[in-house]
């Protein structure tokens, strides 16, 4: 047996830089797929057993057991095991395979009902604690809130923030643990500890007190590898141990944690250079290389938080968005592309697709021609990816970042984001045409906008209320987003997850728009056509009738398209406007997840023509029906945006069957690689592909239990289609599917 | 000169289907056959479709240049775009300067005078020969054979330009005397062109109701994946290669 190589010293050596690692160390690959194992006869055994859970699982209304005894935390439960003698990476979150636990900090009410609604009972002790002697995030955000901002929330103007679920968004650098032990980041933490001083103001002690919070939580991670006989003191010194520190350090944070999207980051080239040793000397083959990654697959494809059920309305599907990503270009010209990434595409052939790991390829046309077309593959065979463009990313990040949920830049260890929900755009039109009511309760909202007159909306008039209306709503936004994070620092800090980041770390606050479409085609409603308002006995708008064509976005055609820049740019610079919480630096994105169905059933009708209750288009997506030019003009379009304005993010769900796609499989493969290759040079940000017919949508409705691995890509996340909701599923099938007749 | 302009009925910018690559494909309006299977019966008349000059056509294909480049082009289908063989050529010259390929997805029935400069311009033709018997051809299209015969033969001069195709209504031109008929006249071309069947289907049924029309083939059920098969097998035979089953 060879002997094991020492990496390449470098900066890395001195001082905690992955990136200068992997840069020193990696094996860019740049052929095809040839080389890929099947799984083995274990790996099958063991996903076959977590695969009878999991249909337990859904037979029992989609959780399989709770335990509401024990508050969780990266102590609380364990260790567990799915088979202890068969499994390659081992951790659980709590002693038993997807049983969640119960995270009363986050909100003890919310915990009871997300109980009740699975039929048990949160420990009388536990409720007793946390209303009696312990504030929990969820009392203290509604403790503190303005009277305006429960008004905003209530009317569904500002929707699904996080202060009834925990934040999350934020991606350790989990790596590290790997790389240089547990010891090491203790001992540079407390450094940094011993360096917070200042004048001892609330900044200054609340980063202290942070500090010494993150110091503990690495101590109880060090333990908790203990529980699994991981000597996480030290680096880690093979494949299989880099795999595991790693994944030891992500469970702490699942277990501490149940953040609303809680990502993983770019781990296949790091894990690549530990592979690539091994291989080397012997230690492993190409099938035991694999199996090390399906079983970490299997692993995050477990990890179950308890969610009450006002959150599936907004994130359908059970996510926890552990994305991660794969692919994309090194700063310094070669690919990042390595034998890893194609072993995590492996994964969904060898396990089946599913929607956990959320698997995201960075996307630039300069990837090696291979590799691209391997993802256009397997997007084909699996709809389970969704794409980015990483040369958008990389010039604002660097070549080592990852994706937060969706489409959420963050670099690696070094920045963290407060997640901030989204503001519903199409509610704020209607305020405008409403002299400042709620559309729907007729309630005062917005002071000092004036009641619009005439038959005809006047566009130069609707204009200026609608500014208006986006300037004091982006102010309120602001405030209420600086309460709710204040409050989630202070009652719900994530330790184990900022212990991995930078002590000093840089903050976004992360703003969101909703109804984006309905906005831009309702303002070239009212600019190119003849718009009526028919108003009820109150003046309020209950419906509109449109005189005329207008041009809708999602056509490629300027008058829409700009429009729709606009506005991206507009609602920025008003959000820039304000102080925010912690010199956090404001982006905003344009996504809903599946929340456009529940945002769209709270809002009236618009003057777009779109009915009262009806689903907005989801992200930056164009409304159903409205492309007439086919799928590339729609895909210019949104290309279009400015990202530039919109650093969170812009989500566009694609649909295209097969048969539009191309004759057969070699076909639809280039055409697929040609279509990213084009939209990606047009500056296309994401893409959410499916490739899927709509009559197998159809028969999964009805049947559904034939169906339990059918995994479709919405709004920035996968989910397996037969966990959505009747109304999210038929939302899905609505939504323009890119078929020629 | 005034340059041509043409009439459309649509553009659809992502074609995946008429011809290699992605296709920004031109649906022209106006059509001289008559076809009791036809999906498009929308395309037949002018009624209703936009004018588009050559410079407009243009325009639309830039902003789509990085899908198309690689592999792909422009595509003029319809209703019969040689009816409107100025303009078609005008485009795919337009389409050739962009660094484009050209396809058009014709019926056959292009004058001869207008044939050579058509053409020249034409990297990919896609025939759809609806039968190869003269009655039948006449039958289902409303026109004679003739001269779709004569176009593909003049098509098939330069190698690898054409394809041709045949919608399977099954019953009525998959008889073994029709794809033996369909086989002798490919390889008697001085290019043997591929075939690519394309399976009836009642998507377009809907659109003759909306005309105001009857839908002839109202009890015409779609074939089966395993008729298809069957229906390539017996081309196949003949050493032709055929794609669409």
């Amino acid at each position: 047996m060879a002997k094991q190589q020492p990496f390449r010293r470098g900066r890395w050596s001195v001082k905690t830089d992955i990136q200068d690692f992997i840069y020193r160390n990696y094996s860019p690959y740049e052929s095809g797929p040839e080389f890929l194992e099947k799984a083995t006869a274990r790996t099958r055994g063991l996903w076959k057993k977590v695969g009878e859970l999991m249909a337990e699982e859904r037979r029992r209304g989609g959780v399989l057991d709770i335990d509401a005894d024990v508050p969780g935390g990266i102590l609380s439960h364990g260790p567990g095991y799915i088979d202890r003698k068969h499994e390659l990476i081992v951790g659980l979150q709590t002693d038993e395979p997807l049983k969640r636990a119960v995270k009363p900090v986050g909100g003890v009410r919310l915990v009871e009902k997300a109980c009740r609604a699975h039929n048990k009972t949160l420990n009388p002790g536990i409720v007793d604690i946390y209303t009696r002697f312990r504030k929990s995030h969820n009392d203290a955000v509604f403790s503190i809130y303005t009277e305006k901002m429960k008004q905003l929330r209530r009317l569904g103007i500002l929707t699904g923030l996080p202060d009834s679920y925990a934040r999350g968004r934020i991606i350790g650098d989990y790596r590290r643990v790997a790389l240089y032990g547990l010891n090491y980041l203790i001992a540079e933490k407390k450094g940094d500890l011993e360096n917070i001083e200042g004048a001892m103001e609330t900044k200054d002690i609340r980063q202290r007190e942070e500090a010494a919070d993150q110091i503990h939580a690495l101590e109880q991670m060090l333990e908790l590898g203990g529980m699994y006989g991981a000597d996480l003191k030290r680096p880690a010194v093979s494949a299989q141990e880099a795999v595991q520190w790693t994944y030891l350090a992500y469970l702490a944070a699942a277990k501490e944690s149940d953040g609303a999207a809680m990502s993983i980051g770019g781990l296949s080239a790091f894990f690549d250079c530990y592979i690539e040793r091994d291989l080397k000397t012997g230690v492993l083959d190409e099938a035991k290389a694999q199996e090390l990654i399906d079983d970490f697959t299997i692993k995050l494809r477990m990890i179950r938080q308890l969610r009450p059920p006002e959150y599936d309305q907004l994130f359908a599907g059970d996510p926890v968005w552990i994305t991660l990503v794969l692919g994309g270009m090194g700063n310094d010209g070669r690919t990042k592309v390595t034998k890893t990434d194609y072993r995590f595409l492996q994964a969904l052939r060898n396990l089946g697709p599913a929607p956990e790991p959320n698997l995201t390829v960075l996307y630039s046309p300069r990837l090696p021609k291979p590799w691209k077309d391997f993802c256009s593959e397997i997007s084909i065979q699996t709809s389970s990816l969704q794409f980015e463009n990483d040369d958008l990313m990389r010039p604002i990040a660097g070549d080592d970042y990852g994706v937060s949920c969706c489409v959420s830049l963050l670099k690696a260890g070094s920045q963290m984001q407060f997640f901030g929900a989204r503001c519903n755009l199409a509610k704020a039109l209607l305020l405008a045409l409403n002299g400042g009511r709620d559309e729907i309760h007729g309630e005062p909202v917005v002071p000092g906008v004036p009641q619009l007159k005439g038959y005809y909306l006047d566009y130069d008039q609707v204009h200026e209320n609608f500014m208006m209306v986006l300037s004091w709503l982006a102010a309120q936004y602001v405030k209420t987003m600086n309460l709710i994070h204040w409050s989630h620092d202070k009652y719900y800090y994530e330790s184990a997850q900022m212990a991995l980041l930078d002590t000093d770390v840089d903050r976004l606050m992360a703003f969101g728009i909703a109804g984006f479409s309905v906005v831009v085609d309702s303002l070239c409603a009212i600019r190119y056509a003849k718009v009526h308002p028919v108003r009820d006995e109150n003046g309020l708008t209950k419906d509109f009738r449109i005189n005329g064509d207008y041009p809708a976005f999602g056509n490629d055609d300027e008058r829409a398209d700009n429009r729709a820049r606009d506005l991206v740019i507009t609602f920025l610079t008003e959000v820039r406007k304000h102080a925010i919480y912690r010199r956090a630096t404001p982006t905003l994105s344009i996504l809903t997840i599946t929340s456009n169905v529940l945002y769209g059933k709270k809002t009236g009708a618009t003057p777009d023509g779109r009915q009262a209750g009806t689903p907005f288009a989801p992200g930056a997506n164009p409304m159903y029906g409205r492309e007439r030019n086919g799928a590339l003009a729609s895909l210019n379009s949104i290309a279009k945006l400015p990202y530039y304005a919109a650093q969170d993010g812009i989500s566009n769900t694609f649909s295209i069957v097969p048969s539009a796609l191309g004759k057969d499989l070699p076909e639809q493969r280039a055409n697929l690689t040609d279509l990213m290759d084009g939209y990606f040079t047009r500056g296309g940000f994401q893409i959410n592909m499916n490739v899927l017919d709509r009559e197998l949508l159809k028969d999964a409705m009805k049947h559904p239990e034939k169906y339990p691995q059918l995994t479709i890509r919405v709004s920035g996340y996968a989910v397996h289609f037969t966990r959505l909701t009747r109304e999210h599923q038929e939302e899905i099938l609505r939504r323009m599917f890119h078929e020629i007749i | 000169m005034k340059e041509p302009a043409g009439r459309v009925h649509s553009v659809e910018t992502m074609g995946g289907r008429d011809g290699p690559g992605l296709r920004c494909v031109f649906f022209m309006a106006g059509c001289n056959f008559r076809c009791s299977f036809c999906q498009n019966p929308d395309t037949w008349s002018i009624r209703g479709s936009q004018s588009i000059t050559l410079e407009e056509a243009r325009e639309r294909l830039i902003p789509l240049l990085p899908y198309l480049r690689s592999r792909g082009g422009v595509t003029a289908s319809g209703g019969e775009p040689c009816l409107q063989s100025e303009f078609v050529v005008g485009l795919f010259k337009a389409a050739h300067e962009l660094g484009l390929s050209t396809a058009i997805d014709t019926n056959g029935s292009c004058p001869p005078s207008k044939q050579e400069r058509l053409l020249e311009v034409t990297d990919i033709v896609l025939l759809d020969i609806k039968a190869c018997e003269d009655g039948l051809h006449r039958r289902i299209t409303g026109k004679p054979l003739g001269p779709v015969l004569a176009f593909g033969k003049r098509a098939a001069e330069v190698p690898d330009r054409l394809t041709l195709r045949r919608v399977v209504l099954p019953g009525i031109n998959d008889s073994a005397d029709e794809l033996e008929g369909l086989a002798e006249y490919a390889l008697k071309l001085g290019f043997t062109p591929d075939i690519e069947l394309i399976a009836y289907h009642r998507l377009g049924a809907h659109k003759w109701k909306e005309l105001g029309m009857r839908y002839p083939l109202a009890n015409l059920k779609p074939p089966t994946a395993a008729h298809m098969r069957k229906v390539a097998e017996r081309l196949r035979k003949h050493g032709l290669t055929v794609a669409g089953d």
